[in-house]
Order: structure tokens, then C-alpha cells, then sequence
């Protein structure tokens, strides 16, 4: 079974935002939520890189872990959903999350939060009907019911961002990183190659 | 060769060696500072070479991974930050120690509390003689059952969103337990502010009858006679009341002051403050649950007489002078009709609240 | 109350304290960034060899160069 992935290419993104607007638009998502955001990091100086970050749908996911009514559930495609009927608003998935992906509608004294909301690789809820009026309410459109990729990815102007089955996607930027023959961006670089800075 | 031709000899050599000393001295003069330059240059191409053998990219990604802030157009909470791993940390702890620990905790007391009752037995009233003393005043009896009161059910409440996963879903089925948690969540929420007004206005009445005396690591030593059959000298307050007294204060000042950082999250807090609160919140509530069970035991079934002094406010004075010896002393040193005119600690302590 | 009765309850009580130590890990390891605690590597030995470490510097100075 595919398990879905993002991807980012922070040598591609150049920070448009186009998948923040695109996700926004395409899902009606209230005021104040954003469930893309780009982060640019060493904003303005050389070495800067943009990386576009969501839900990452992790295997082993924390929000998921400490959430107290346990709404959370991950599909056949390994993507991480969550029951908008069962959340409680507590806040916890928001604690434990480490990018930041769950928000709240609201944000008030006294722990009032509202229902979370959060990026559902394009793939509504646990509603019984695809697409139904009262799915598209709650989590927007459900594109993957559809055979469709998350509209963030589709509408990436510089195909930076990467959505769909993990092996493909590793699979085309593996490609990428060859033929440009850059460094991968790794971790471990300096366990590998035994080299210090 | 003539003396002359030597002397001409001589002096061309002091020249020629005069000259190529100033042109040495020149050159030197011009080129030495130079070096200057040329180590710098020499060090400047060693760190380049040893810069080109490492990726500069490698410290890079770990420092995001760390936490770094960065930059976004999109306004929220910490939304600057790429990676939070703190998260994680309270994940493991919260799941791990603070729920398992907790719970063999409470439960552990409630078992010992059980095994003490069948075994060993409460405190039985020796004797019973029908003459009242007024122990607690009508406010402090309503300070202390609107304190209980709201501690069980914010206890259950809170309970429930730690281990109520594990323990009321299997029972309840997930929307059940939804539908629980969806109504226990604000309760726990605005109940909080009440609990923490009575809390601060219980332990500013009661702070003085809970001052440690010199008598009461004696009670300590005796366990309260609870196992010896003694009754160790005790105040107004015994020494395990007064342990449950402070232990109250330190867990209850660490359960609002964290609570206040979950319950305002329109405050801005950061998500390490939240995570750090809520597990100060949970060890702080678990260890005075702990307590409090202990506390509900010794004042119901644990000590015959107990419960209908918190209740109508007077005790039997046979009661008093078997738990509360100096107290009852005092009382009766105080005035001739104790019996309705309150007892003394009792009195100056509504006079500093 | 009844002998059995107060038998079943310790006994109930003692389950549900020796259950709740199942509940999640006491001491889990708790990770910070850029400090490594797992099991050590045996694939670092290899690298340790002189032809290894050639090789992997000829590639690095082939292709991982910052562009």
C-alpha cells in the first residue's frame, strides 16, 4: 500500500506562498487557520532556504499519541485524519506537534479553541460519503476521493513541493539531486563522512 | 701588488658591501611588512580548504531541527518555527512516567488505604461522652465542602483527560466518551478559577493552626497511633494534617499557576511553557489526589467521630481528647462554655484572614 | 462486610495498581536535538579504513561541492 508523503525541495521553493493561497482557497478554511505556511530560514542572507510545511502525516504520530479522546486516525494511504465530531478542542495535538500543523479557529480565555483543524493531504474526514455537503464543511474538499493530488502540490509553480505515494516521490527527487548534482540535504553528513567544520 | 692598489681594492669592497646592504635594507623594508598579508592570505587558504571538506549544510538542518526561528508571511502562533521537538519530550513524559507513575500512585494509596481498613482498622471513639466542642466554624465548614466539592470533580475531570483514553473509552465507546469530554473539558476549564479562589482562601484561614510545632514529630514517629494504639500529643491540627496542609499549598500553587498557562492561550504563551505546564499540572494533581484519598479515608471511615465535626461543626469531647489532646487543653483553658463560644486557634486565625 | 467480600476488593485494588504499571514506558529516552542516543553504529568502522575515507572524499569533491 502507498503511504502519502510531502516533499519539499528547498532548492526550488522561492517562497510564492502559492500553496498557502491555493490551500486556503480550495478548502474554505476559517479565518486565522492556515494549514500550509512557507518558512524562510536565514531570511536574507546567503544559504537562505524556503521550505513549505504542513501535516507532515507521520507513521508514528504524536498528535495522535496524546490526543485524550483519541480522534485521530490514519488511512489505508498513511495519511493522518482526524474526527472534527470527537475533538474536544483541548490543544494537546497543538503541544505535541513538532510543525506546528494543528490550529485552532478560535484562541480565547478559559481554553476556548474551537474544533482543531489541519492539513488532510486533500482528503476530507471520516464522513461516510465523499464529498458530502457536511465533509466539505468540516475539512474541505476531498481531492484524493477524486484520484487527485493535494492542490498545493498540483499548483506548485516551481514544483518544489511534492505530494503522493512516498516511494515515488523519493524517487523523483533522488533523480533531481543526481542530476543536479548537489549535495543531498541530508542529516549525518559529518557520521558519514567523518569530516568537521 | 702596491700598497696603494690594496688600500683602492679595499675600499671598493667596503662599497660594493655598503650598497648591497642598503639595497637589502630597502627591499627589506619594503617587503617585510608584506608578510603580513602573505600569512593571513596562507591561513585564509587553509580554512577554505578545510571549509570546502565539511558541508556547510550539516549544522544547518540541525539547528531548525533545534528549533530554529525563521521567517513566514502566515501570522499565528510560533508559526517562525520550522521544527518543535520539544513536543516530543512531552509526549514521552506525559504517556510514560507522569500517566503510569500517577496512576500506580493513586491507586497504590487507595490499596493501602483498603488494606489498612480490612486488617488493621480505623481509629474507633474510645469513648463517647456527650459533651460537644465547637471544632469548625459554619464558614469554614463552607470553605471546606466548596473546596471538596470542587476538587472531586475537577480530580474526576482531569482524570479523565489523562487516563480516560485508556480506561472510559473501551467502556464508553469513542463518542461516548467525546460527548463526556466535550462537557468535562469546560467544566474542568471554568471550575478551575472557583477552585483556585477557595484554595487561596482556605490556606490563608487555616495557615496558622497548620504551623509546625515541636510535638508533632512525635505524632509522626507514632504514625498517629494509627498501628500502636497511642495518641501522640496534636494540636488544633495533627501533624498529618498538617503535612496534607503544606503538601496542599506546594501542589496547589504548582496546579494554578500551570493551569493558568493552558487555560489562557490567548495569552501567546509558547508551546514549551504549555508542554512544561502540563506536566507540572499533571504531577502536582496526581500527588495531591494521592493525598486527598488518603485524607477522605481518615476523615470518614478512618476515624469514628471525624466526619460529624466537619459536618454540624461540633465534636464529641471524648473525640477531642483522644485526637486532639493539647487542642482540647486549650479550649478548655480558654473559657468555661467552650462549647459554643469556638475555640481559640480557631478565632485568631479568622482574625488574620 | 463479608470475608470474600473484602477479599475480592484487595484483590481487584492490587490488580488495578499492578495493571496501571503497564500503562507506558517510566523511563523513556527522551531525545534533544543533535545528541544521539541510540545504539552505536557498526557501519562507522568502515569508514574508518584510509581507502574508504579516499573514496568518499573523491566523491565529495566530485559532486558535493555548494553550488
Amino acid at each position: 500500500m502507498a503511504r502519502m508523503k510531502f516533499l519539499c525541495d528547498s532548492e526550488r521553493c522561492i517562497e510564492c506562498n502559492g500553496c498557502v493561497t491555493a490551500c486556503k482557497n480550495e478548502h474554505e478554511v476559517p479565518w486565522g487557520v492556515n494549514r500550509r505556511r512557507v518558512v524562510t530560514l536565514d531570511d536574507g542572507v546567503p544559504g537562505e532556504r524556503s521550505i513549505s510545511v504542513a501535516c507532515m502525516h507521520c507513521t508514528d504520530a504524536p498528535c495522535a499519541a496524546v490526543c485524550p479522546v483519541d480522534c485521530f486516525y490514519t488511512t489505508d494511504d498513511g495519511i493522518v485524519l482526524h474526527d472534527k465530531d470527537l475533538c474536544i478542542g483541548c490543544g494537546y495535538c497543538f503541544y505535541a506537534c513538532p510543525f506546528g500543523a494543528p490550529q485552532y479557529p478560535q484562541k480565547e480565555a478559559f481554553g476556548v479553541r474551537g474544533k482543531m483543524d489541519k492539513c488532510t493531504f486533500c482528503a476530507g474526514g471520516p464522513e461516510g460519503k465523499d464529498n458530502s455537503e457536511e465533509e466539505r464543511h468540516k475539512y474541505g474538499r476531498n481531492r484524493i476521493a477524486e484520484g487527485k493530488l493535494p492542490l498545493c502540490a498540483e499548483m506548485c509553480s516551481t514544483k518544489a513541493l511534492l505530494a503522493g505515494d512516498g516511494d515515488m516521490v523519493a524517487d523523483i527527487y533522488r533523480e533531481r539531486v543526481l542530476k543536479r548534482s548537489g549535495r543531498p540535504q541530508t542529516w549525518g553528513w559529518d557520521t558519514a563522512y567523518q569530516e568537521k567544520s | 701588488m702596491s700598497d696603494a692598489q690594496a688600500t683602492e681594492g679595499k675600499r671598493a669592497r667596503r662599497f660594493k658591501a655598503m650598497l648591497w646592504s642598503i639595497v637589502v635594507i630597502a627591499v627589506g623594508s619594503m617587503t617585510l611588512p608584506l608578510a603580513g598579508y602573505l600569512y593571513t592570505a596562507a591561513v585564509q587558504a587553509q580554512e577554505q580548504a578545510a571549509g570546502d571538506a565539511a558541508n556547510p549544510r550539516s549544522e544547518y538542518w540541525r539547528e531548525v531541527r533545534g528549533g530554529m526561528a525563521g521567517y513566514t508571511a502566515v501570522v499565528g502562533q510560533e508559526t517562525d518555527v520550522l521544527i518543535q521537538s520539544r513536543g516530543q519530550v512531552w509526549r514521552e513524559i506525559r504517556g510514560g512516567p507522569v500517566a503510569t507513575l500517577g496512576a500506580i500512585l493513586v491507586l497504590g494509596v487507595i490499596l493501602a488505604v483498603l488494606t489498612f481498613h480490612f486488617t488493621k482498622g480505623g481509629a474507633k471513639l474510645e469513648h463517647r461522652t456527650g459533651k460537644k466542642v465547637l471544632r469548625w466554624s459554619a464558614l469554614d465548614r463552607v470553605l471546606h465542602w466548596y473546596n471538596a466539592t470542587l476538587f472531586i470533580i475537577l480530580a474526576i475531570t482531569g482524570m479523565s483527560m489523562l487516563w480516560g483514553r485508556a480506561v472510559l473509552i473501551p467502556v464508553l465507546g469513542k463518542e461516548g466518551f467525546a460527548a463526556y469530554a466535550a462537557f468535562a473539558k469546560p467544566v474542568h476549564d471554568y471550575l478551575a478559577l472557583f477552585f483556585a479562589v477557595g484554595l487561596i482562601v482556605i490556606v490563608l484561614k487555616w495557615f496558622k493552626r497548620n504551623i509546625w510545632a515541636s510535638y508533632d514529630k512525635e505524632w509522626l514517629k507514632n504514625l498517629g497511633g494509627s498501628f500502636n494504639g497511642t495518641h501522640p500529643p496534636a494540636g488544633f491540627a495533627n501533624a498529618g494534617e498538617k503535612l496534607y496542609f503544606w503538601a496542599l499549598v506546594i501542589t496547589g500553587t504548582g496546579i494554578v499557576v500551570s493551569g493558568f498557562y493552558m487555560l489562557f492561550p490567548n495569552l501567546g504563551f509558547t508551546r514549551e511553557a504549555m508542554q512544561n505546564a502540563n506536566v507540572i499540572h499533571g504531577i502536582s494533581s496526581l500527588v495531591i489526589i494521592a493525598f486527598a484519598c488518603g485524607h477522605i479515608y481518615l476523615g470518614t471511615a478512618g476515624t469514628e467521630g471525624a466526619l460529624e465535626g466537619m459536618w454540624t461543626g461540633e465534636v464529641d469531647e471524648g473525640w477531642a481528647k483522644q485526637h486532639h489532646g493539647l487542642w482540647l487543653e486549650e479550649v478548655k483553658k480558654q473559657g468555661a462554655a467552650p462549647a459554643r463560644e469556638g475555640d481559640a486557634s480557631g478565632t485568631s486565625a479568622t482574625a488574620s484572614a | 462486610m463479608k470475608t470474600s467480600t473484602v477479599k475480592l476488593t484487595v484483590c481487584v485494588a492490587a490488580t488495578l495498581v499492578a495493571l496501571a504499571g503497564c500503562y507506558g514506558p517510566v523511563f523513556p529516552t527522551v531525545y534533544e536535538p543533535g545528541e544521539y542516543k541510540g545504539a552505536s553504529d557498526p557501519l562507522l568502522k568502515t569508514h574508518a579504513t584510509a581507502e574508504s575515507k579516499q573514496a568518499l572524499q573523491q566523491r565529495f569533491t566530485t559532486s558535493q561541492t555548494d553550488r
